[in-house]
């Protein structure tokens, strides 16, 4: 998951700045469902790099951002019959973005941390995820347990959850650099025994790569407030959050969560060729 | 490697075009601030000239990142921009992304400036002085032309780089080219051959601006060199 704690810690400190500058005077009613009703729009922040949560594609010359996280928005935009409008920004600048109230909620693959339950809410979870070590094929059954993964080099992307997975729950040495491409390139030349990823991710590059990557056996415990994503939601707007719980809840029960997350993957494999 | 671009060169197009506005907009303003603090900061009213040396000493001693941020959220609880969408972004955030590069490059150019108008010897000035002419004369028709000249090269230099940072505006959510890059990316699960074009797309930009600089530094020396 992406999760830039330090660049996050300043910008929050911007937004608090900015917001105390301009002097935040609203302390009436919360009647945030009612402003996006007026508005007749839905507005989500969201970082399109992460399939399959959220990609661009092109359709019919246009350029489009799909994922796993849009089907969820468009769904809570149904409920509140209102159109779906998805801005694209840099993953941390998205807590200031809502704090300002520029969107309504946050999609982006994002796990509930303390620091950022500071600064915003979070709905209920709408996905549940699991890490896993992405190794080269030769080496599929090389990392059985935790002992195994001692004095090996893994990789990780910098300030993500993997990283502090990575630091916690083995015995490996955590080689991190900004992009998890840069990592698994460096896992086909050797430079490093392993990469730590999501499930889902690692499960599409073994997909991609069948004769290059495989995918450890060691299964590492992932702790309760690394495992789940959730939507983020601005502060003190509990209608807001009672819709979005609803939402997902409805989603949960009928089973279309799921539905929705195969479909994200199947549309990444087709534009992601 | 490169054959996903016969799909998404539609997104490295619009990108390209949002980085040369917003790359556009900020050379001007940061021209025209450049120069109103380098005449402030010459100014012999010393107030005057304090506000300019403060102005270029914060804004080159801070990231551009956290400018970028600050200019956006300041005018967004400001202004009420219209988020009308040109090149794929809305104008509530390339108005404040742009002018946030100008500010920036403003302190730049004003100390180029400023090096360009110390390199004319001070004979210049005594010169016109005692031509007759006043010392506002004097500056715009003798000291700056000469200046501005000479400043060409180190011009070039802070206009490129300028167009290179303005990929900092996707953290306010302008879809420039390295956004578009890092978001096809993202959608291939390989992020290097978007990259790659992404950087050949700079170059080319950055050649072409330096292509046509030359032309305007051989057309201003012409008057300097003897004829003949």
């Amino acid at each position: 998951m992406k999760l830039k704690k330090k660049l996050f810690a300043g910008l929050a400190v911007i937004a608090l700045l900015a917001g105390g500058l301009a002097g935040c005077g609203k302390q009436s009613a919360d009647n945030s469902v009612k402003k996006i009703e007026d508005k007749g729009t839905l507005t989500i922040g969201t970082s399109a790099d992460f399939a399959p949560f959220e990609f661009p594609v092109m359709q019919n010359g246009k350029k489009v951002i799909k994922g796993y996280d849009i089907m969820v928005a468009q769904k809570i935009a149904d409920s509140m019959g209102v159109k779906l409008k998805v801005e694209n920004i840099e993953f941390p600048s998205l807590i200031s973005e809502l704090q300002n109230h520029k969107v309504d909620l946050v999609l982006a693959g994002m796990t509930k941390t303390k620091k950022r339950e500071k600064a915003v809410d979070f709905s209920k979870p709408y996905y549940t995820e699991s890490e896993k070590i992405l190794v080269k094929k030769a080496d599929a059954n090389k990392y059985n347990n935790r002992a195994d993964t001692k004095g090996a080099n893994f990789g990780a992307q910098q300030s993500s959850t993997q990283e502090t997975l990575g630091k916690s729950e083995t015995d490996a040495h955590i080689v991190t650099e900004s992009l998890t491409t840069g990592l698994t390139t460096d896992l086909k030349a050797g430079k490093l025994d392993g990469v730590i990823l999501a499930t889902t991710v690692a499960e599409q590059y073994v997909k991609k790569y069948p004769n290059e990557y495989a995918m450890a056996k060691y299964n590492m415990p992932v702790p309760k407030s690394l495992k789940y994503l959730n939507i983020a939601i601005p502060k003190n707007e509990p209608a807001l959050k009672k819709k979005v719980n609803k939402e997902i809840t409805h989603l949960q029960k009928t089973g279309q969560l799921d539905k929705m997350f195969k479909k994200a993957q199947q549309e990444q494999e087709k534009y992601g060729k | 490697m490169f054959d996903f671009l016969g799909h998404y060169w539609p997104m490295f197009l619009q990108g390209t075009l949002q980085t040369l506005l917003i790359s556009i907009i900020g050379v001007i303003i940061g021209f025209l601030v450049g120069l109103l603090m380098t005449l402030m900061r010459m100014s012999s009213v010393k107030p005057v000239s304090w506000i300019a040396r403060i102005y270029v000493s914060i804004v080159r001693g801070t990231p551009s990142m956290i400018q970028v941020m600050l200019v956006y959220y300041f005018l967004s609880k400001t202004l009420p921009l219209p988020d009308v969408q040109v090149l794929g972004s809305g104008l509530d955030r390339i108005i404040p992304g742009a002018l946030a590069l100008g500010l920036n490059s403003g302190a730049y150019t004003s100390e180029i400036f400023r090096s360009g108008i110390i390199s004319i010897p001070a004979g210049q000035t005594e010169a016109g002085l005692s031509l007759g002419m006043s010392q506002r004369q004097t500056m715009f028709s003798i000291i700056l032309p000469q200046a501005l000249r000479n400043t060409l090269p180190a011009m070039g230099n802070e206009f490129i780089t300028l167009i290179k940072e303005s990929s900092v505006l996707f953290y306010i959510g302008v879809q420039e080219v390295t956004a578009e890059a890092l978001g096809v990316g993202g959608t291939l699960y390989n992020f290097i051959p978007p990259l790659l074009v992404a950087a050949a797309i700079y170059f080319v930009i950055t050649q072409a601006l330096s292509l046509l600089l030359n032309y305007m530094e051989n057309k201003m020396s012409k008057k300097y060199t003897v004829a003949g």
